[in-house]
């Protein structure tokens, strides 16, 4: 199922978790939790928040609302993975 | 321990005969499953903390009493798995082959069991017994997910005790179960994860080879497994363990099965679906089906893109009835009893010092000023959609769309941001490693309308195109994003590797928005505009009234006047007469600044500025000029950041030269286009 995961991210089609869950079959909590293991192996990287780049900066307080949840990019480990 | 063992009341049912042999019971679960509540439950006072040897990880334990028996629990980090991730994965399992508890009891969160039940397939391996108590049902029942322990326990082949620790319900249950399996009056025959059958064959020959060489203790179907996920510290060991026949084998099974990590964690994930189908049933109605049968639309490709353009034109609609009004009349009303009230008052005063004032000052930055209460609906708007839990598929739903145009995954972030400030989204791209994708994303980012341009828009519209504001807005806007993705094609096109990489986002719930949240959203935007109309934009006002007003009698006489007319050749392509050459200028400062600028320059005619305006200006010539505004170079901030995030003159020069280029074709494109359709000619 994990497999099936990585290579649904990797194919780019689809990209948000109950888009994935409908696609695997699965629950949603299933495909987060996936998710996680994904990313404590490095096969994706949370990039889901705003974070340093927008510290000190003067602009900081004017800028636009940050989009709340989270989201992770497939990294080169994850798509070298996925293509095996 | 030399503490007295905290004594906890027996579970209910029947008194059993007390045991005399201590149990030592670790205690396992991954990080905010309400581990050190139960522990500190069970310990009470005789809790000990120190740290694991020759760590720097806490290690506490403590001694409790149930029924008359005596356990001493430790207390194990909090860990997602039992892989060598980290320190605390590498000390839990450690703890467990060395040390060698008589049960382990892993809590786990009722809410969430796929996600718990993953360190459980981990425990399985390992040859110590395990209770599982799934702690938090009450939060569970709250979120509507139906929990059956009976269901689960049958599933796993283990004992499932549910909890609520934070209420200690369940956790003298626990003991017990855990002191029944460890004394064999219970039942424990697990079911346990296999691998997939793709890989079966190579785990099978690892096990052969490493089940005579691994150290006693060390289960030799754990260990293969471990090979196969390739944990670091059990490789490294291997290494050693093996004959060097065995481990050549090995290492080329390893090699050559790179991916059977992937067939480890997909049986697990397997197994886990298998154990809680029966057990877990989650809410098909209320907020989470709301949730999912609104995606359907709010992150599909076509009716996504529809629906996220729709609100926009809504947010204008919005803001053009609601505060359009107020906005006429604080102008009408308020900045023009301040100009008379500031003229009385300077009536002794050299005429240039009352000018400064009144016709500088007052008509540049206070006109800006007015419209506060546009700022404030927007900024209420956005505020709405975030606290929602909308923006959050705006986001998905643009980033899949430039996802087809080439940009990175990593793009969609500084391009959101872009709305509010192109200076933050400048700096956000720095998130990209790649410097072709950073770049493009760098170019691309001017060209997302900020809020400021936005505001520009929504002051401008109402007074150029009175009939029909927020259709226009949205319009425009909407041709702003075009010419977004037409410069990302050719971009991408001819000046950038072409990198796609994927990109998976989780989504909040839909919820009721708290008011509180969306006001002190849109104030503290609304307050930092106000604080740069005090500054900038009255520098600015005032400067420009000194242009303006010297060395001539008249405005066309002006130094800024002399300055415009030079570019007038250029403009007349677009319509643009020298005042709106030099209010498109200014705004290279502040994007503010051109309703500043035009109040300044329109302002002296002595009309209001909506009435002059459309009597001056053609409404071929007042889209082009908006057009050109959207487009044009962006503030000196941007400029600025661009320089800093590609530290090249080159790219931060090649940057504005695109948006010039960019705003002089689309602007004549759209005048010419325009005047020709009807809309009036040139500028008066």
């Amino acid at each position: 199922m994990l497999r099936q995961l990585l290579e649904k991210v990797a194919e780019g089609r689809i990209g948000s978790v109950p888009e994935l869950a409908e696609a695997l079959d699965t629950s949603q909590v299933m495909v987060e939790a996936m998710i996680g293991t994904l990313e404590r192996r490095g096969w994706l990287e949370r990039i889901g928040d705003c974070g340093d780049p927008c510290a000190g900066c003067p602009s900081e307080r004017s800028c636009g609302p940050e989009p709340k949840g989270s989201a992770w990019m497939l990294t080169a480990a994850g798509r070298r993975y996925a293509a095996r | 321990m030399n503490a007295t063992p905290q004594t906890i009341p027996p579970p209910s049912g029947p008194p059993r005969p007390a045991k005399s042999r201590r149990l030592v019971v670790g205690l396992a679960g991954q990080p905010n499953v309400g581990k050190s509540t139960v522990f500190s439950i069970l310990t009470g006072l005789t809790a000990e903390v120190g740290n694991w040897p020759g760590r720097t990880v806490e290690r506490r334990e403590g001694s409790a009493r149930v029924g008359g028996r005596e356990f001493h629990i430790v207390d194990l980090p909090g860990t997602y798995s039992l892989t060598s991730n980290s320190e605390e994965e590498r000390i839990a399992r450690e703890f467990i082959l060395a040390e060698r508890p008589d049960v382990i009891v892993m809590l786990a969160d009722a809410a969430a069991l796929e996600r718990n039940l993953y360190l459980l397939a981990e425990l399985l391996l390992l040859p110590i017994p395990v209770v599982l108590g799934v702690n938090m049902v009450d939060v569970a029942e709250r979120e509507g997910v139906e929990f059956d322990a009976h269901v689960l326990e049958a599933a796993l082949g283990l004992p499932v005790v549910p909890m609520v620790a934070s209420r200690n319900q369940g956790v003298a249950e626990v003991l017990a179960a855990a002191a029944a399996v460890a004394d064999g009056e219970q039942s424990y025959a697990p079911e346990r994860p296999e691998i997939a059958a793709s890989h079966r064959e190579v785990y099978e020959e690892v096990v052969g080879l490493v089940r005579d060489s691994v150290p006693e203790g060390v289960p030799p179907a754990w260990a293969a497994l471990k090979l196969l996920e390739g944990d670091r510290e059990v490789t490294d060991r291997a290494s050693r363990w093996l004959p060097p026949e065995a481990w050549q084998r090995v290492h080329g099974l390893l090699h050559e099965h790179e991916d059977a990590v992937l067939d480890v964690a997909s049986a697990r994930y397997e197994w886990i679906g298998r154990m809680v189908r029966a057990a877990v049933r989650r809410p098909r109605l209320g907020q989470v089906s709301f949730t999912d049968r609104f995606d359907r639309i709010a992150t599909h490709p076509a009716w996504g893109l529809a629906l996220l353009l729709a609100v926009f034109g809504g947010v204008f609609w919005l803001t053009f009835s609601v505060a359009g009004p107020i906005q006429e009349w604080l102008e009408d009303s308020i900045v023009a009893m301040a100009a008379d009230a500031l003229s009385g008052a300077l009536a002794g005063a050299p005429e240039w010092v009352s000018g400064l004032l009144v016709d500088g000052m007052l008509a540049g930055a206070g006109i800006v000023v007015t419209f506060v209460p546009i700022l404030f609906v927007f900024f209420l708007a956005l505020g709405f959609l975030e606290d929602t839990g909308y923006q959050s598929r705006m986001a998905y739903v643009m980033d899949r769309f430039m996802h087809r145009i080439g940009l990175h995954g990593k793009s969609f972030l500084p391009l959101f941001l872009g709305f509010g400030c192109n200076v933050p989204a400048v700096m956000g791209s720095r998130v990209i490693e790649s410097r072709p994708a950073r770049l493009l994303t760098i170019m691309l980012t001017p060209f997302v309308p900020c809020s400021a341009r936005l505001l520009v828009l929504a002051f401008l519209v109402p007074l150029f195109f009175p009939a029909y504001p927020a259709l226009v807005a949205w319009s425009l806007v909407v041709g702003n994003l075009l010419v977004l993705v037409l410069i990302a094609l050719l971009l991408d096109r001819f000046a950038f590797r072409r990198e796609r990489l994927a990109f998976v986002m989780e989504m909040p719930l839909y919820h009721v928005p708290n008011p509180r949240t969306i006001m002190v959203f849109a104030l503290t935007n609304v307050w930092t505009f106000v604080k740069r109309a005090a500054t900038i934009i009255v520098v600015v006002s005032m400067v420009i009234w000194l242009l303006v007003s010297y060395p001539g009698e008249h405005v066309n006489d002006s130094y800024l006047a002399m300055f415009g007319q030079t570019m007038e050749p250029i403009g007349a392509l677009m319509g643009l007469d020298w005042r709106l050459i030099v209010a498109t200028l200014s705004a290279f400062v502040a994007k503010e600044n051109a309703i500043a600028a035009l109040g300044i320059i329109f302002g002296a005619d002595g009309e209001g500025l909506g009435a002059t305006l459309s009597a001056m200006v053609s409404p071929a010539s007042a889209l082009a000029f908006l057009v050109v505004n959207m487009l044009f170079v962006p503030c000196v901030a941007t400029v600025a950041a661009v320089k800093q995030e590609t530290r090249s003159w080159g790219w931060t020069g090649a940057s504005a030269g695109l948006m010039l280029a960019s705003a002089l074709l689309v602007g004549t494109l759209v005048y010419q286009v325009a005047a020709w359709l009807g809309p009036g000619g040139a500028s008066a």
